[in-house]
């Protein structure tokens, strides 16, 4: 198991006389034996900054370091990382036995040996009994894992998963977040996880980096991302449902400061009006995640009303759509309350809860 | 998404392209005022896509009425004329007899088709079998080689050409090259000093050796087309991951490449047989057959006697054996096919 650390690391794509800057000045250390996961929407870059670690495209510039040794002109057969893809990439002529064993068979390990381990890893992943199918006649769960396996079998510098969960539905999805953080835990190895889904991130990581149009917007734990995001882009991007957001204006009222989004008024702390009565600027973006807003009032909570537009009941909870001028505004309840589109209802936050934002970098203020 | 392409129901933006002409079945539900604007322009005057129901059956019923008569009912004539005594005097006094087995049994003891059946095993492996051989290097060469599309197109033309001549010019051609005596082969080998005298291309021993040349020269670019595109149908993916894997070229080449394309070659061996079996043009332009039959198959002796020597119900009994051992041949190698492609559940 190794140390992986990217250094000011750039992919420029040139094609047909256009250059495309997928991935810019990425600095990330993922440290040994780390679950780090790699988050941002279609495009942010990834897949190239997972595909440059594999080695399967070069770095236009910078340094990508193995414990300290530097593997950019390494092949991937060189750099001992293993991956699972997206797509599962198995050999479509080989059974899943063969598949998984096909790591060992290139560095020429005999095939005694080679059944041996591919047996005793079956068996964690629970696979035994498809070990003669081939992949096929698999279903999509059944490749995932048979994928897995054939990442796990040696001992890489490093697992890297590139959205292995991408095509498994429900229910299965669950089983394998749990298989993949038991694994974590009893090899103890490094993993580098790429997901466009925040949810599987949070489930799985010790850290998450967020991408954003080939820039590492944020890397950090679940807390850090949840409740001091770097930038609006992720504190939108982390949670669900996503952080509510108004435009608003500072302004002294009473000696206090508040923020006015149009006809609703929000009230920061006074550490925060502190803040931005130094700055000066009038113009700020705030975010209030919908778990923050809540129905019943509690100490210190501050409320305003609202009009409930949409109910969708989840189970355990409810997300409701509410209106507020032409504001729209999401807001968890639970799901016993006996909530119809129409009511007016008073929402409560707590004036901490708030994010502010520089309304032209986008980037947290308080 | 900005260009809007892809996010059609109906009703919405412009549906992709094909989402109407699904099925007949499909078509009939929608009334012609429910149609998008677009897909009426497309479709032109045109009210509907239902024909009455004979006419499919009758633009299936004439090619199959046409093979019928080309195929099928020279098939069985041949049947009938192999078990008769039958040459061209007897056919026109129309006074043949049934002989049973007879023009069988004469083919099959004649010395001249034992030859010609340790020829045609010999073009078959020499020939055929180099062919896609070489046809499968050629394209896996190029294909790992030449990274270049516009280089690779322009390679593609230059090894497909020699199949767009006509196979009776092209014997003509080597058979001017081969010429002992003044050919170009000969003068070149000698000219580099790889040999002493002029080679007799066409003696007893070399005339056969000398036409699998020309017939490699020509029909290698076959094979290779077909195992190129196969390759190219390969998925990218499955090459990245056994990079990843750590297996070296030679190891993915051995239990990747080849494994997944075996079907492809397969389906190259069959036709480049199939073709074997009815090889004549090169033999009749190049050698006919000499010299003392030394470069004759047996494709080329049933057409010398039927054509030739107007010995009909012979020519048949040669035909009928011909095709006896294609079929069981092709058999054979689609009943692997089938194997290899049930094993991996894709058939």
């Amino acid at each position: 198991m190794a140390e992986v650390r990217l250094a000011r690391v750039n992919k420029v794509y040139e094609g047909r006389g256009q250059q495309v800057h997928a991935v810019r000045d990425l600095d990330l250390v993922v440290e040994n034996g780390e679950f780090v996961s790699i988050v941002g929407p279609s495009g942010c870059g990834k897949s190239t900054t997972l595909r440059m670690i594999v080695g399967l495209e070069q770095a236009t510039s910078g340094e990508i370091l193995f414990d300290g040794a530097m593997v950019n002109e390494l092949d991937p057969q060189a750099r001992n990382v293993a991956m699972a893809f997206e797509n599962y990439a198995l050999y479509p002529n080989f059974s899943a036995e063969e598949n998984i064993g096909f790591p060992l068979e290139a560095r020429g390990i005999p095939k005694q040996e080679r059944r041996r381990r591919v047996r005793a890893l079956a068996e964690l992943l629970q696979i035994e009994n498809i070990l003669h199918q081939h992949p096929n006649t698999l279903s999509g769960g059944q490749k995932q894992r048979v994928s897995l396996a054939r990442a796990l079998i040696r001992e890489p510098a490093a697992f890297i998963l590139d959205e292995v969960l991408g095509h498994v539905d429900g229910h299965l999805r669950f089983q394998m977040l749990f298989d993949l953080k038991r694994l974590h835990q009893s090899l103890d190895s490094t993993m580098i996880f790429v997901t466009h889904d925040q949810m599987e991130a949070i489930a799985l990581s010790d850290r998450i980096a967020v991408l954003h149009q080939g820039r590492l917007v944020q890397c950090g734990t679940r807390d850090e991302l949840y409740d001091t995001p770097a930038t609006r882009f992720v504190a939108d991007f982390v949670g669900e449902p996503p952080t509510n957001f108004f435009e608003v204006r500072f302004a002294e009222e009473g000696g206090q400061g508040v923020l006015h989004a149009d006809d609703l008024t929000l009230q920061p702390t006074p550490e925060m009006a502190a803040l931005m009565r130094s700055r000066g600027d009038g113009r700020y973006v705030v975010g209030i995640r919908p778990q923050n807003l809540l129905c019943t009032p509690r100490a210190g909570t501050i409320s305003f009303d609202a009009t409930i537009d949409i109910h969708e009941y989840l189970g355990e909870r409810s997300i409701l759509t509410l209106r507020r001028g032409r504001h729209s505004i999401q807001a968890l309840a639970s799901a016993e309350g006996a909530w119809a589109p129409g009511d007016e209802i008073t929402l409560n936050y707590r004036p901490r809860d708030i994010m502010v934002f520089d309304a032209e970098t986008e980037a947290l203020v308080a | 998404m900005a260009t809007g392409t892809g996010e059609g129901a109906p009703g919405g933006g412009r549906p992709v392209r094909g989402a109407y002409a699904v099925s007949a079945a499909t078509i009939r539900e929608w009334r012609d005022d429910e149609l998008p604007d677009w897909f009426k322009k497309k479709r032109g005057s045109a009210r509907s896509l239902i024909v009455n129901r004979w006419v499919p059956r009758v633009m299936v019923g004439v090619p199959i009425a046409v093979l019928l008569f080309i195929v099928a009912y020279p098939t069985v004539q041949m049947a009938y004329y192999a078990f008769h005594d039958i040459n061209m005097v007897s056919l026109f006094k129309g006074d043949y007899g049934l002989i049973g087995f007879t023009n069988f049994e004469r083919v099959l003891t004649s010395d001249r088709f034992h030859g010609s059946v340790l020829h045609l095993a010999q073009y078959l492996f020499f020939g055929a079998v180099l062919q896609v051989v070489i046809g499968t290097a050629l394209a896996l060469i190029l294909h790992h080689c030449v990274r270049n599309n516009a280089a690779r197109l322009v390679i593609l033309v230059i090894l497909v050409m020699p199949m767009m001549l006509p196979p009776s010019i092209v014997g003509v051609l080597w058979r001017f090259l081969f010429n002992p005596s003044n050919g170009a082969i000969n003068q070149a080998l000698l000219d580099i000093g790889l040999i002493k005298a002029h080679i007799e291309w066409f003696e007893i021993g070399t005339s056969l050796w000398t036409i699998t040349i020309a017939d490699i020269w020509e029909w290698t670019s076959l094979p290779f087309l077909i195992v190129f595109s196969g390759r190219l149908g390969l998925p990218p993916s499955i090459y990245e991951a056994a990079r990843v894997d750590g297996a070296s070229p030679f190891l993915t080449l051995r239990r990747i490449t080849l494994p997944m394309l075996k079907e492809v070659i397969a389906i190259a061996f069959i036709i480049r047989f199939m073709d074997a079996y009815k090889f004549v043009d090169k033999v009749y332009v190049m050698t006919s057959g000499g010299p003392a039959q030394s470069s004759e198959l047996p494709a080329y002796i049933a057409y010398q006697r039927g054509v030739r020597e107007f010995e009909i119900g012979e020519a048949a009994a040669y035909a009928w054996i011909i095709f006896l051992f294609a079929i069981v041949l092709i058999t054979l190698f689609l009943r692997y096919l089938k194997r290899v492609l049930r094993a991996q559940a894709i058939a």
